[in-house]
């Protein structure tokens, strides 16, 4: 009986040193080493975090290379970082934190390049039991509770890598449905205020839209076809020289250099930023047209209102023009020969306000003006908005005939009567615009009696604002309109009546390019319109979209 | 080396690990949040 109590007595004994030892020694035994574990393998994930999003890090895994130029292929960019080349790098982030974490605590690995062994926590623990001095089971139990915690922790640190992933995920997505929103919503108003404002582009070569105009580096002069939000990017993009572009008007992608997908010439630079309004001018040979647009320019350019040349083209002809001294002597002129002529673009109005617009003005041949055929081929009619008939008053018979001879020699009288020119240059601008022939077209025309200069001899026809230095638009028009009949040219102002909703007349002189100067003449003073006024008046009155 | 890494992928990889760091940080909160809630539940006896 005696022994009994005391083997009872002995189990008991036993079991609470057990329930001691597994309450006091294991159970920290094992909270160390989940512990251990998992701060080992948080601070991994971390290492490799630094490591992989390292700001200056290897980019060869990420395959964002610009691809080779081609004619019709994707264009010369870096493919965006938030396009896929992130989860590239956040995958390397997560290959890198597995693999050390499984070393370091698991198994242990033999590092091919530098030859060394890393040995990891299980295996040391298993190392230290074998090698203990304490009892066998007292040693193994400890192991297995420490490899077991260090298990423990292993699968913590990967649950608590997938939280964060999911977190990085989900704020990633964020960022991108933001910056796709953000530039979807800004590429709508985009369009929205494009359609509203009628704001279109042109070429002025080929005279056809550019829907899709090829915007250029101007580092590189890579060629970027569809600069748009995209793949590339969003609201930028890198060009394959690392040149950022913006994908977006507003963000200055009017200021690149860009060019017509057709004929790729040079398309207006800072396009799309106004609407266009295209003029042509329309004369018969030697009646003044290319010194007209001269001295507009020149006025436009002097009058301080905004003015801003669009195309290095246009600003190198009127300095050229101007060294040539076209606007002291306009025999200085060369003749316009291109029958299909390229656009003289200019800005008209303050950058960034309302008033603002593109100016196409094109100054087709007088011959091509004389010739059905190359009329009905000028593509650019098919844009008029607005029209300039240039008469050279020492075209008209009645005048001539009472004009000095010298005087006709000096201003290079043109042979060609404004009628006809007229006549052809309507059937061809509706058959362009696919206008009715009953119907009077909207576009409104500025007649411009030009070498007015010479109106002011004492001989010879009179000026058509002699005393009427001070007279208003419409008082201008009727002296015009009066002028003009009484030299005969009833026919040609009923024309104009029946073809054009809107027609206003002006006087003007090359010797006004600089400023428009008061004149006297028998009849009483006399002020010229400012040669800039038709073009003006054709901008405040343009035909409807 | 540096002269050939866009500066899109220099600002988006600091972006990203800032995004990293606000999920690590949450983490922890939730993980905090998660002990101590237990720490501090009422027995039912």
């Amino acid at each position: 009986m005696f022994y009994l109590i005391g083997f009872l007595l002995g189990i008991f004994l036993v079991i609470y040193v057990v329930i001691l030892v597994v309450r006091y020694v294991l159970g920290p035994l094992l909270i160390v080493a989940i512990l251990v574990s998992l701060v080992v393998a948080i601070v991994e994930y971390v290492a490799a975090a630094i490591a992989g999003f390292a700001p200056h890090g290897p980019i060869a895994h990420l395959r964002i290379a610009p691809p080779a130029p081609s004619p019709d292929g994707p264009d010369p960019a870096y493919r965006s970082y938030y396009a896929g080349p992130v989860l590239l790098d956040y995958r390397r982030v997560l290959s890198t934190t597995f693999r050390q974490v499984w070393a370091k605590i698991i198994e242990g690995r033999r590092d091919e390049s530098t030859h060394t062994v890393t040995v990891s926590f299980v295996t040391r623990v298993w190392t230290w039991a074998r090698h203990s001095e304490l009892p066998a089971v007292v040693a193994y139990s400890g192991a297995a509770v420490i490899c077991f915690g260090l298990w423990l922790g292993a699968i913590g640190a990967v649950g608590f890598v997938a939280v964060v992933s999911v977190i990085f995920a989900v704020l990633l997505g964020l960022l991108v449905v933001g910056a796709v929103a953000t530039a979807g919503g800004s590429r709508l108003i985009e369009l929205t205020v494009l359609f509203v404002r009628g704001i279109t582009i042109e070429c002025g070569t080929c005279h056809v839209r550019a829907t899709r105009p090829i915007y250029r580096c101007p580092n590189c002069h890579a060629e970027h076809r569809h600069l748009l939000p995209g793949l590339p990017g969003v609201l930028r993009r890198t060009c394959r020289c690392h040149t950022v572009l913006p994908t977006l008007l507003a963000n200055g992608k009017a200021k690149l250099p860009a060019q017509c997908s057709e004929c790729r010439a040079q398309l207006p630079i800072k396009g799309l930023t106004a609407p266009t309004v295209h003029i042509p001018v329309i004369a018969g040979p030697t009646a003044g047209k290319s010194v007209f647009m001269q001295t507009a320019m020149s006025r436009l350019m002097l009058r301080g209102d905004g003015f801003e040349f669009a195309d290095e083209g246009a600003k190198n002809e009127f300095e050229r023009n101007l060294q040539r001294g076209v606007t002291d002597d306009p025999r200085r002129s060369i003749k316009t020969v291109n029958p299909r002529p390229k656009a003289y673009n200019v800005y008209v109005g303050a950058e960034g306000s309302r008033s603002r617009r593109l100016l196409y003005l094109y100054d087709p041949a007088g011959e091509a003006v004389e010739s059905a055929d190359e009329l009905a081929e000028s593509q650019f009619l098919k844009h008029t908005k607005g029209v300039v008939f240039i008469i050279d008053p020492f075209s008209l018979r009645q005048v001539r005939s009472e004009t000095d001879r010298a005087v006709l020699g000096r201003v290079s009288a043109s042979n060609t009567p404004p009628k006809d020119s007229l006549e052809r240059f309507v059937e061809a601008l509706r058959e362009h615009n696919q206008w009715r022939a009953a119907d009077r077209m909207k576009a409104p025309v500025a007649v411009v009696l030009t070498k007015a200069d010479a109106l002011l001899e004492p001989s010879g026809a009179p000026h058509p604002y002699a005393g009427r230095a001070h007279s208003t638009r419409s008082e201008r028009d009727k002296a015009v309109r009066d002028w003009l009949t009484d030299a005969g040219q009833r026919d040609l102002l009923s024309s104009m009546d029946n073809q054009f909703a809107a027609v206003s007349y002006f006087v003007v002189s090359y010797r006004d390019a600089r400023e428009v100067v008061p004149g006297e003449t028998v009849n009483g003073p006399v002020a010229n319109d400012d040669p800039a006024a038709p073009l003006l008046w054709l901008l405040n009155r343009k035909a409807p979209i | 080396m540096n002269d050939e890494i866009p500066q899109s992928v220099v600002t988006g990889r600091k972006v990203a690990m800032a995004l990293l760091v606000i999920g690590i940080l949450v983490t922890i909160a939730l993980v905090l949040w998660l002990i101590a809630s237990l720490v501090t539940a009422s027995v039912v006896v």
